[in-house]
């Protein structure tokens, strides 16, 4: 019924591409989290829509303070919750994973709830970063995606280099191998495990700080960044950098594709099929070593 | 709070079955109709949280989205009676085979892998559920199924059928779960949670056993999904929200994982507070409440409410032995 | 050793399951070779012992205490949603208003209105339907609500009007934009008659959706610096809503085939979203590349925000930027400026609170923008101004009947005949909501600098006014 046209699939390599970059940020922090302390952070989405939360407030309810400004504010507010949530929630509960994932989607329906509380379950918008939009071969681009997508990379790009290239890096590598045998080589595994987490944090709420300003920003909107995490995560790997990046890709190409070609209406559920259909018959992911997690 | 101490398992299970009693004769002595509605409401997430307990509470199975089995279960049930003419109380009964099947269909694979993966594939699962919901025509999209038939088109006998059903599905709920607790099978299932890496050594098969565990799960989950639908007439994607999905776990952690009567009670707690003290805060922040008394609760001490007692008594009992 | 008691227990409970199970399937298919005599919808209306709280008043023997005797009404909405904020304190503000002057004189007195309020919750996606049951069955036996307003989630409505025959109680529907309960209304009329439908329902605003493009096409051939409106893409929420008015698959409707030939419009683009979409770039991008001069966005909810700041923000080069406009509940609501920080602006929305239009005869419409403005430092949206409308012909009925008992109350607001706020107020033989007078309703308003100003009017369908570049 839709016709293919080179202007159709123009718009599924450019979308197609901001869509993938952003589910790679949010998925290599979801990884990272994993990869380091070895458990599930349901509340992964919650941050990302705190961060929403924290620029409404500041830039537009209460303040009025530019957006670069509050969302440097909330990324290091972020930063020091994450690291708070490591010592707090995590450290107490590392024995027992599944207790960890209990506690932190009680921590993630508390927050959830709150902001509904708080603001109503209306949604409201924060201001752009940078408003309109480029053209870019014919098709348009909104200046906020480009921005993400730049932030994105690089981002993604330090956080490469911090984990495989860096001092700190190799002290988180030894720390997610063995905790005890790091110790002994004199690191830390507290410290490097809450830096970690901190990290990982902070990247869901850039992440959301970057997206939600072309969107609109409601309490439930968390949910959906960690169906895709997760489903990504599944796809390419638990705890794996370059599984992640590779998987969320063919997720974001999939959903975007599925958009155009097929229906608006499946392309949610597309992707999740997929992640199923994986389970089915490549437990460990498609570059997943492990099935033990 | 030394009476809360003797809230052992066993105690609890009196208290419930107390409570059942009362629960079902209270109605029928004082013919409020709001009161009936209200428990018929209680039982049926009781219903739900029961089934989460067993599955979490013996079988070590996380299920995030409970709701899953209680949408697919009522959608089913309500598809049954408005194009088949299946009458109610069968559609009841009938619907969670439906949510049996689909479970077993997208949920086998993730037995064969540990906790986390269940507990986020559940997650998932109910997302994805209202997602093709609202895609599908035939399933009434995003508005949902209307006009489905009531158990009784007469009011008075509706209202009492319902009440008395949802007590039938209570106690169906409970006879099911506590036979199976109880029997040796239950024993293998402790033994799985306890340790999934001895049990497999010991030779029990662990895979089937945890299906056989989920699929009790889900079909008690789904009955109280199919009666639900009977009771308001239409269904649509919201079954499948976080709502449903958090209040069995939130009902089961409050008074004590794995002890099948302390979501019962949970659940008339819960929902008991929730109607009974109708403060403004309450209403707004409800959940919020109720997520941060759990958290808490479950912060400190993992066992829910016994768990608090029994420590609360140790150390008092402690402080009486030196005392004299 | 112990296998053998394994298996029993584990025996006897798969027995009792099976067991239950196979009865139920029995009974089923027994039932189902009887014929449908099970789901018959029509009981007889008249036996019913109920312990109805809404007991005819007849004059009672023992004079009632001198304080002004109260008369309870309930408000069904959602109180965390701008239409139940709203609806809230217009209702208020009636009460008050008719309290003042003198109250409501029934057969055994007079009685001052007293509000009950129960938030439903339903606007909130998470929220099952059976919140709003309870809040409905909790005003009417907890609060003691004689007569019921409110409703705005389809879905709630329905369980909610399913509940009026049983407790005989008068239930008028303010916002709720669907027809079903209407439907019901002409099928089995003794069930169904404690509705009203106090808000226009889907098939009245059809009409509308062919002359308004055309005017705003005429508009185009004499404004050449506007974008070629006879291009037009169509963007359905995918609810049940839009079913009717654009098909399923979409296009597949009689409304969108009479815009492509009887009406010549040229549809290159249509499309359905999902209820929960946040990026509409693939969608624009789409739009764009059909080279459309209008867009016909419906939406009731949040994917409204994000589509409006996307399309303002969209570079629509090297064509002009379409117009935007459709039915959006939120669109005509004074938060939605707010809402999409300014990104609202020549968004062109149905149904639109605008404080006075052109030509609109009913001087009261303003006056009663002035005092909610004043009172609330809020302009009302139109769940506003349907409950105030609710309020003052509810208390016509009352007085006509004279008692709160719902079957001749039922009979009295049948015969409702009164110019309120939203235009002259009769009701359909189904208690929907009658469209040949002036309504509030007849007219689109385009967002202009925080303002909606109404730029179109079903009383004059050839032309566009006020209208503004996008």
């Amino acid at each position: 019924m839709i016709e293919i046209t080179s202007t159709l699939i123009t718009v599924v390599l450019i979308y197609g591409f901001t869509e993938s970059i952003i589910l790679a940020l949010i998925s290599e922090g979801f990884s990272l989290i994993f990869g380091v302390a070895k458990v599930i952070d349901v509340a992964y989405g919650a941050w990302y829509m705190l961060m929403g939360y924290i620029i409404y407030v500041l830039s537009v309810k209460l303040l009025n303070l530019s957006v670069y400004l509050s969302t440097l504010i909330g990324a290091a507010a972020l930063f020091l919750i994450g690291i708070g949530y490591y010592y707090g929630v995590n450290r107490r509960m590392r024995e027992a994973p599944l207790d960890f994932l209990l506690a932190s989607f009680l921590l993630a329906l508390m927050l959830q709830s709150f902001i509904r509380w708080m603001f109503t379950d209306f949604s409201w918008s924060i201001p752009m970063h940078i408003g309109g939009s480029t053209s870019l071969f014919g098709v348009s681009v909104f200046n906020q995606q480009t921005l993400a997508v730049v932030t994105s990379f690089a981002l993604l790009v330090m956080l490469w280099w911090l984990i495989y290239r860096s001092k700190l890096g190799m002290a988180i590598r030894a720390v997610a191998q063995d905790p005890m045998a790091s110790l002994l080589m004199g690191v830390k595994p507290d410290s490097i495990m809450a830096y970690a987490i901190g990290l990982s944090v902070m990247l869901s709420g850039i992440a959301g700080a970057l997206v939600s300003p072309v969107e609109h920003i409601t309490p439930f909107m968390g949910w959906d960044v960690l169906t895709y995490a997760f489903a990504i995560v599944v796809l390419g790997g638990l705890g794996d950098f370059r599984g992640a990046l590779l998987a969320s890709f063919i997720i974001g190409y999939v959903e975007v594709a599925v958009l155009n070609f097929v229906s608006p209406l499946l392309a949610g559920a597309a992707s999740m099929i997929a992640v199923v259909l994986v389970l089915w018959f490549r437990p460990q992911g498609i570059f997943g070593r492990s099935r033990e997690v | 709070m030394a009476i809360i101490y003797y809230l052992t398992k066993r105690k609890i299970r009196l208290i419930g079955a107390l409570v059942l009693i009362f629960d079902w004769l209270l109605p029928q002595a004082i013919h409020a109709e709001y009161l009936m509605y209200l428990l018929t409401i209680m039982n049926t997430y009781a219903v739900l949280a029961i089934s989460w307990d067993f599955l979490f509470g013996y079988l070590g199975l996380l299920s995030l989205g409970h709701s899953f089995f209680m949408g697919v279960a009522g959608y089913s049930a309500a598809l049954m009676a408005l194009n088949y003419g299946i009458p109610p109380i069968a559609a009841i009964f009938l619907g969670p085979l439906v949510a049996i099947v689909i479970t077993l269909a997208v949920g086998l694979p993730s037995l064969r892998l540990r906790g986390h993966f269940f507990a986020l594939l559940t997650f998932l699962l109910i997302l994805v559920a209202a997602k093709i919901t609202d895609a599908t025509p035939w399933l009434g999209g995003h508005d949902g199924l209307f006009g489905i038939p009531f158990l009784s088109s007469d009011m008075v006998i509706k209202r009492l059928l319902e009440f008395n059903m949802s007590f039938v599905l209570l106690v169906f709920a409970l006879a099911v779960t506590l036979a199976i607790v109880k029997s040796r099978y239950g024993l293998m299932l402790q033994a799985i949670r306890e340790d999934e890496v001895a049990a497999r050594a010991a030779g029990i098969d662990v895979t089937k056993y945890k299906m056989y565990g989920l699929i009790v799960s889900a079909y008690v989950a789904g009955l109280s999904g199919s009666f639900i639908v009977f009771l308001s007439g239409v269904v649509n994607p919201t079954i499948y929200g976080l709502d449903n999905a958090s209040y069995p776990l939130i009902m089961s952690f409050l008074i004590g994982r794995g002890t099948i009567f302390g979501p019962v009670i949970g659940a008339y707690l819960i929902k008991g507070i929730e109607e009974s003290l109708r403060i403004e805060i309450l209403l707004k922040a409800r959940l919020f409440i109720y997520a941060t008394i759990v958290f808490l609760i479950f912060y400190f001490y993992r066992g829910g409410l016994i768990d608090v007692a029994r420590q609360i008594s140790e150390s008092m009992k402690k402080r009486g032995g030196s005392r004299p | 050793m112990s296998r053998k008691t394994i298996s029993t227990t584990v025996i006897i409970t798969i027995i009792v399951v099976v067991v239950v199970v196979v009865a139920a399937a029995v009974y089923a298919i027994t039932a189902m070779q009887a014929p449908p005599t099970v789901p018959s919808p029509t009981p007889p209306p008249t036996a019913s012992p109920s312990p109805s709280p809404t007991a005819s008043p007849s004059p009672s023997p023992t004079p009632p205490p001198k304080p002004a005797k109260e008369l309870v009404i309930g408000l069904s909405l959602p109180l965390a949603h701008p239409s139940g904020d709203h609806a809230l304190k217009a209702a208020k503000m009636a009460a008050e208003e008719i309290n003042n002057a003198g109250g409501i004189r029934l057969e055994d007195g007079v009685y001052k209105i007293k509000l009950v309020v129960e938030d439903t919750e339903e606007m909130n996606p998470s929220i099952p339907t059976e919140k709003g049951v309870e809040a409905f069955k909790r005003l009417i036996e907890v609060d003691g609500a004689k007569i019921i307003l409110g409703g705005v989630r389809t879905d709630i409505v329905v369980a909610q009007s399913q509940l009026l025959s049983s407790y005989k109680i008068v239930f008028i529907d303010i916002e709720s934009n669907n027809p079903w309960v209407e439907m019901k209304v002409a099928q089995d009329y003794p069930h169904y008659k404690y509705y009203f439908h106090l808000f226009a329902n889907g098939s009245v605003f059809k009409p509308y959706m062919v002359l308004f493009p055309m005017a705003l096409r005429s508009f185009s051939k004499t404004h050449p610096e506007y974008p070629n409106m006879s291009r037009m893409a169509i963007l359905a929420e995918n609810a049940l809503w839009t079913v009717k008015i654009v098909g399923r698959p979409v296009g597949n409707s009689s409304y969108v085939k009479a815009l492509q030939t009887k009406f010549g419009f040229d549809i290159p683009y249509m499309d359905l979203y999902p209820t929960t979409e946040a990026d509409f770039s693939s969608y624009l991008a789409k739009a764009k590349a059909a080279g459309v001069g209008q867009i016909l966005f419906l939406f009731s909810g949040a994917p409204g925000v994000a589509f409006v700041k996307q399309w303002q923000d969209y570079d629509w080069s090297p064509y002009k930027k379409p117009i935007v406009w459709g039915p959006g509940l939120l669109g005509g609501f004074s938060w939605f400026w707010d809402q999409t920080t300014g990104k609202a602006q020549s968004s062109i929305w149905w149904p639109a609170s605008i404080r006075l239009p052109k030509d609109w005869p009913i001087q009261k419409t303003a006056e009663f923008y002035d005092r909610f403005k004043a009172k609330y430092h809020d302009t009302p949206n139109t769940a506003a101004y349907d409950i105030y409308d609710g309020m003052y012909i509810l208390k016509i009925a009352l007085e006509k009947a004279g008692t709160w008992n719902a079957d001749k109350l039922v009979k009295a607001l049948e015969q409702t005949d009164y110019e309120g706020v939203i235009g002259p107020i009769k009701f359909t033989r189904f208690h929907g909501l009658e469209f040949a007078e002036p309504k509030i309703y007849w007219y689109f308003g385009q967002w202009q600098n925080g303002k909606l100003v109404d730029v179109w009017s079903a009383g004059n369908p050839k032309v566009v006014y006020n209208l503004v570049m996008p």
